[in-house]
Parts: structure tokens; C-alpha cells; sequence
């Protein structure tokens, strides 16, 4: 029998904390930094290689939400917003990314500098900014 | 100055109100997992939301509105708002004319404060991802008794096209019209259906009336005279000065020859280009956006034949312009002008507007039609309407492109008074829109009519006419009846536009 989502997830973010341990290290590499960012997003967003073709974040998370509704859409939208709370499900995702982020790598993002990394490059220009001033 | 429709813009005001909550936890208003229930959740997520919202701000608003710096408050789980906040919005209002909110649960209620306080048109953005807030806050406004101006909207399409809207109805309570006074400063001896009263159309619709002395007027259509012109002896006054004739010499030199066709004298096309001037210059001096001058009252004091002039030239070249200027001291005309203008960005025409009958296998209107184009009335008969006056231009078709024209002259005797004609054949089947609001200022006539053939185009006086065909004569006819003689018309159908006008203007509508 094939992989329930919830196992998915798990092993998914097994390898997304790999990731976290790897970014530590390179520190202030940035395209290693750049590399493994985009290794981690692939992991929490559920995206295979080829579906990780965009740099831009608030399309990787909506290409996330696109797949998880049309693969398991009762579970799927479990953690994310429903009318009330608001927020689309792909702005949703990015925040919990950065959020994810955050607290893996114990550095912090102020909001207006979350809401203005648009892409993997801007966040691992951030992310490397942070790591190298520890 | 004259401010010109296009020049003004509708002021809309951004505000973005948010939520942040204090503390971690779930219940009826607030749920998630993990992160979710962070209160640093809220403050990134409202960054998302603040990102999004100047965004549209700044990418899908129509070009007729300018966009002010979009404000942002946040309100908390303890519900403390401060009065900091509303006085800071306060300072707004003088420049706003429309505000647009972000909204959310727990949030609504500032939206209605600030219809209560301020009073101002406003609405929430088209909610594609929370659709509560408008419909939560219209049914609040709605059930106070009290007109507030609160809209919701679908899309951005709807909201767009509703500042449209609302910008014409801001140019229209804009509008200042220059009155030449000889005898009565509302009606004239031959427009008996413009705005009887003049207070009652400034407090429903902003538009002011400036009237002038018609004598004064006239005395300053040539170089001042030592001791002052004899209706204001001792006065300066606002004469043609060396560099005005200059101009006119420059023009007039222009004007015959862009002509296709000229059929007057060149000292009466420069007469009436210097009474052009002058009009032009005292809408300037009086912040005046809009004309008109009445016809018999001023002829019979035979100074126009003496002067050498008629008005129809400055009416034509204003509405070239996108200035509405009409015949016959037309109140009403000039506003229905202003009123297309403002919502089309096309240039009138006007005139006298009646149906075109046949009775007895005879054509009983008189037309200025050509004989090849009768055929055309043939083919048309029982629908037919025609708009007559002597002021037609050559940018109807198109307000940025010249088109072909010719000059002939008016008075049929001595032969002055520059007239522009226009040639529409050259526009046979282009539809058009007519309007004219009652002078009552309560209710808007809007037509929807297709040109048929021109009439006048080879005539002198006051001749010029567009023949065009309506779905109903009779009906057109009947529904025209209570609203006037003149109608303003430009090309295209702009019918439901027109309508969406005329609600926010609180007018009753009336398509024919």
C-alpha cells in the first residue's frame, strides 16, 4: 500500500531538518546556502525536482497547495486557513516557512523583511546575512 | 484656469486595517495548528496581507484615479483603539474623495466608525479569499438611517469601473459655467428649458453658475480704449491685447489652413476667433470649465452684426477641446456635455433635436440633407431623428486626432461668423449616445441612436445636422418631451455608463 500523506510529511520533514543541519554549516556560502533552500522548500512543500522549476516562493507554495488538493484534499488543507482565519492557503504556507526557518536555524526574520523575500535567492540572501553575523 | 475634465482626478485613499493577536490560542473566531497559533503568525501574515494590498493598489486602479499613501492600524485582541487613529484618518479627509479598506473578522466595526465619523464614499476591496465584510458592514450602514455611500464590490473590474464613475460625478460637481448675461441669468429668450434654478442644480449637483455682463463681454473683444470701455468707464478691463491678436491672427491663419473647405472671408474667421479668445480668456480669469451664450438676446442688441461675429465658432472650438460649451445660453447642455465628457472622454456636439417625418409621400422636416443621400431616409423612414445646430468640430470621432472640416459662415448677408462643418457620412453607422439632463436636475435622458447621413455639410447659417435612426421614434419622442430641445451626443454606445452615472448622480433614468 503506498504512503499515507501524514507518513509523507514525516519523512518529508526528516529530510527538510537534514537540510537545516546542512545550512548551519555552509554559513555564509550562498550558493550552497541558495542550493539548500531550495532542497528544504522542495521537503516542506511536498515538491519533487521537476515541480521546483520557479524561484519565486508565493508560486512554489501555491504549485504546494495546487498538489496537496488534488492528491488528498481532505487532509491537506488540515493545517491550513479557512475562510474565517483568512489567509490564502499559499501565503499561509510561505509564512509557516519562514516560521520553520526561523526556529530551525534560531535566527529571526521581522515581518517586513519576511514580506519582502519573493524568492529563494532573496531568502538565502537573508538567511546567509543572518548566519554570517552570528 | 480652465480644468478640463480630463484634468481631474478622483483622490482614493487606501487603509489597511489588521488584526494581531496577543496571545497563543484557539477558538470560535481563530484556529489553526502549530505555528499557526503563534502571535508572530499574525504579524507575518499580515505582512503578506499589507504586500498584497498596496500591490492592487498600485496595479489595478483605473488611470483616473491618483492613489494616495495607503495607511495601516492595527487593532489587537484587547479591542483598544485609539483616537490617535481616527484623527489620523481625519487628516485625509479633506483631499479623499473615496477611501478603499482591508478589512477582516474582528475588524468591520472600524469600517463602520469610520462611515459613522467621516461620512466619506468608501468601500472594502473585492474579498476573493474572506467575502464577509462587505455584506457585514453595508446591512450596519444600511440600517442606520442615514444616505452612507458604502460599496461592495464583486471583482476589481466592478470596482474600477465604479471609480470611473465616480470621477465624473467629482468633474461634473467641478463645473463652472460662464453665463453672458443680457436679460434672465437662467433661461433665454430662445432656450426656455435650461436650469430655471440655478441654486437648486448647484446644491444637488456642485455645478456653479458665473454670470457676466454680455455688454462688457462685447467691449472686450477688441484693444482698450483710453478711459476704459464705455460699459465700465474708468475700469481696466480684460480687452484684446497685442499678444491676444497675435494669437488670433496665428490661429485664424491655422484654422483655414487645416480647412478642406473655406467658404467665409478671413477677417470673419479672425472676428470670431477673437471673440473665441476672449470668452477663452475670461473662463480663465473666472476658473470657468464651462459656456454658453444666449442667442436672440444677444443679437437683437446688433452688436454681434455689427462686431462681425457669432458664438457658434467658441462653442465649436471648446467642445474640440473636451470643454463643454452650448447654443442658446442651454444650461442643461452644457452640464448633459460635461456630464459624456466626463464619463466617455469623447467631445460632444449638440443641438436642436426633433424627429424626421414624413407625411403625405412628403419629407414635412426641413433638412439640409443632399439629394444622393435621400435614399438613406427612405430606407429609414419611421425612424429617423436629426440634431441640428452649427457647431459640429472635427474631433468627434477621435478627441487626439484632427479630422477633416470645412469653414463657411453663418450671417447669409454680410456674411460673418465663422462656422464650422463636419461631413457625416464620413461616420454613417457609427453609433452614438445622446443625454440631457431635465432642468430640474432630477432625472438624466440617455439615447442610443446610429448615423444615418449628414445635412448642412454645404450650407451656410445655422445649418450642420447629423440624421441618425433610433429603435423607437415615437418612443425617443415621447420619453425627450419633458427633458428639452437640445440634446448632447457622442460617438459610441456608452448607454449603461451613462446610466451608472446618472444613479450616482441620485438622478431618475430615462433610456429611449
Amino acid at each position: 500500500m503506498g504512503e499515507s500523506l501524514k507518513e509523507t510529511i514525516a519523512r518529508s520533514n526528516e529530510l527538510a531538518y537534514t537540510c537545516l543541519e546542512q545550512i548551519a554549516q555552509a554559513g555564509c556560502d550562498r550558493d550552497a546556502v541558495h542550493a539548500l533552500l531550495k532542497a528544504y522548500i522542495g521537503y516542506k512543500f511536498l515538491l519533487a525536482d521537476d515541480e521546483m522549476g520557479s524561484e519565486d516562493i508565493a508560486a512554489l507554495s501555491k504549485a504546494s497547495v495546487d498538489k496537496l488538493l488534488a492528491n488528498h484534499r481532505k487532509e491537506a488543507l488540515q493545517d491550513v486557513s479557512s475562510v474565517c482565519a483568512g489567509a490564502s492557503s499559499a501565503s499561509t504556507k510561505k509564512v509557516l516557512l519562514i516560521m520553520a526557518l526561523q526556529k530551525g536555524l534560531g535566527i529571526r526574520f521581522d515581518a517586513r523583511t519576511s514580506g519582502a523575500v519573493k524568492t529563494i535567492d532573496d531568502l538565502a540572501r537573508e538567511v546567509c546575512a543572518r548566519i554570517c553575523d552570528r | 484656469m480652465i480644468t478640463r475634465a480630463q484634468d481631474i482626478v478622483l483622490n482614493v485613499q487606501p487603509i489597511f486595517f489588521e488584526i494581531k493577536h496577543l496571545y497563543r490560542y484557539e477558538g470560535p473566531c481563530r484556529s489553526g495548528v502549530g505555528d499557526q497559533l503563534e502571535p508572530e503568525f499574525d504579524l507575518l501574515r499580515n505582512e503578506e496581507w499589507w504586500n498584497t494590498f498596496t500591490e492592487d493598489m498600485a496595479t489595478r486602479l483605473p488611470s483616473c484615479v491618483n492613489v494616495m499613501e495607503p495607511l495601516r492600524f492595527t487593532r489587537t485582541d484587547n479591542w483598544d483603539d485609539e483616537e490617535s487613529m481616527w484623527e489620523e484618518i481625519g487628516r485625509t479627509t479633506a483631499e479623499a474623495d473615496f477611501y478603499i479598506f482591508h478589512s477582516f473578522l474582528g475588524l468591520d466595526g472600524l469600517v463602520v466608525e469610520f462611515a459613522e465619523r467621516f461620512g466619506k464614499p468608501c468601500c472594502v476591496e473585492p474579498e476573493y479569499i474572506n467575502p464577509c465584510s462587505a455584506t457585514s458592514i453595508g446591512a450596519a450602514l444600511a440600517a442606520r438611517d442615514k444616505d452612507y455611500e458604502f460599496y461592495g464590490f464583486r471583482n476589481w473590474a466592478d470596482l474600477s469601473k465604479q471609480l470611473e464613475v465616480l470621477r465624473a460625478r467629482k468633474v461634473i460637481g467641478n463645473t463652472r459655467i460662464l453665463l453672458p448675461v443680457r436679460f434672465s441669468s437662467s433661461v433665454s429668450m430662445s432656450s426656455v428649458d435650461a436650469f430655471p434654478d440655478q441654486t437648486a442644480i448647484t446644491e444637488k449637483l456642485g455645478i456653479r453658475f458665473k454670470p457676466i455682463n454680455l455688454h462688457e463681454l462685447l467691449d472686450q473683444m477688441s484693444p482698450a480704449v483710453a478711459g476704459g470701455n464705455p460699459t465700465t468707464p474708468g475700469r481696466d478691463t480684460w480687452d484684446i491685447t497685442d499678444e491676444d491678436m497675435a494669437e488670433a491672427e496665428r490661429l485664424t491663419d491655422e484654422l483655414i489652413a487645416d480647412a478642406c473647405e473655406v467658404d467665409v472671408e478671413r477677417r470673419w474667421v479672425l472676428n470670431s476667433v477673437i471673440a473665441y479668445l476672449t470668452v477663452k480668456k475670461q473662463m480663465c480669469r473666472l476658473d470657468c470649465n464651462g459656456f454658453t451664450a444666449p442667442c436672440p438676446d444677444s443679437c437683437s442688441t446688433r452688436r454681434l452684426h455689427e462686431q462681425g461675429f457669432t458664438f457658434c465658432f467658441t462653442h465649436s472650438l471648446l467642445m474640440r477641446q473636451g470643454i463643454p460649451s452650448s447654443c442658446e445660453f442651454d444650461t442643461c447642455t452644457v452640464a448633459s456635455q460635461q456630464a459624456l465628457i466626463a464619463m466617455t472622454g469623447m467631445n460632444p456636439y449638440m443641438g436642436n433635436t426633433f424627429p424626421v417625418i414624413k407625411e403625405g409621400g412628403e419629407w414635412v422636416t426641413p433638412l439640409g440633407v443632399e439629394e444622393e443621400d435621400m435614399p438613406k431616409l427612405e430606407a429609414n423612414e419611421g425612424s429617423l431623428y436629426v440634431i441640428h445646430h452649427s457647431v459640429p468640430h472635427n474631433r468627434m470621432r477621435d478627441p487626439e486626432k484632427d479630422g477633416p472640416y470645412a469653414l463657411r459662415h453663418f450671417s447669409e448677408d454680410k456674411g460673418f461668423g465663422a462656422v464650422f462643418r463636419y461631413n457625416f457620412n464620413a461616420d454613417e453607422g457609427q453609433r452614438i449616445t445622446l443625454c440631457r439632463i431635465a432642468p430640474d436636475g432630477e432625472r438624466m435622458f440617455i439615447g442610443r441612436g446610429t448615423i444615418v447621413c449628414d445635412g448642412g455639410y454645404n450650407l451656410h447659417n445655422c445649418n450642420g445636422e447629423v440624421v441618425f435612426k433610433v429603435d423607437d421614434q415615437r418612443d425617443f419622442y415621447e420619453k425627450q418631451l419633458t427633458f428639452g430641445n437640445h440634446l448632447a451626443m457622442v460617438y459610441g454606445d456608452y448607454v449603461d455608463d451613462m446610466t451608472a452615472l446618472a444613479h450616482v448622480l441620485g438622478m431618475d433614468v430615462v433610456v429611449a
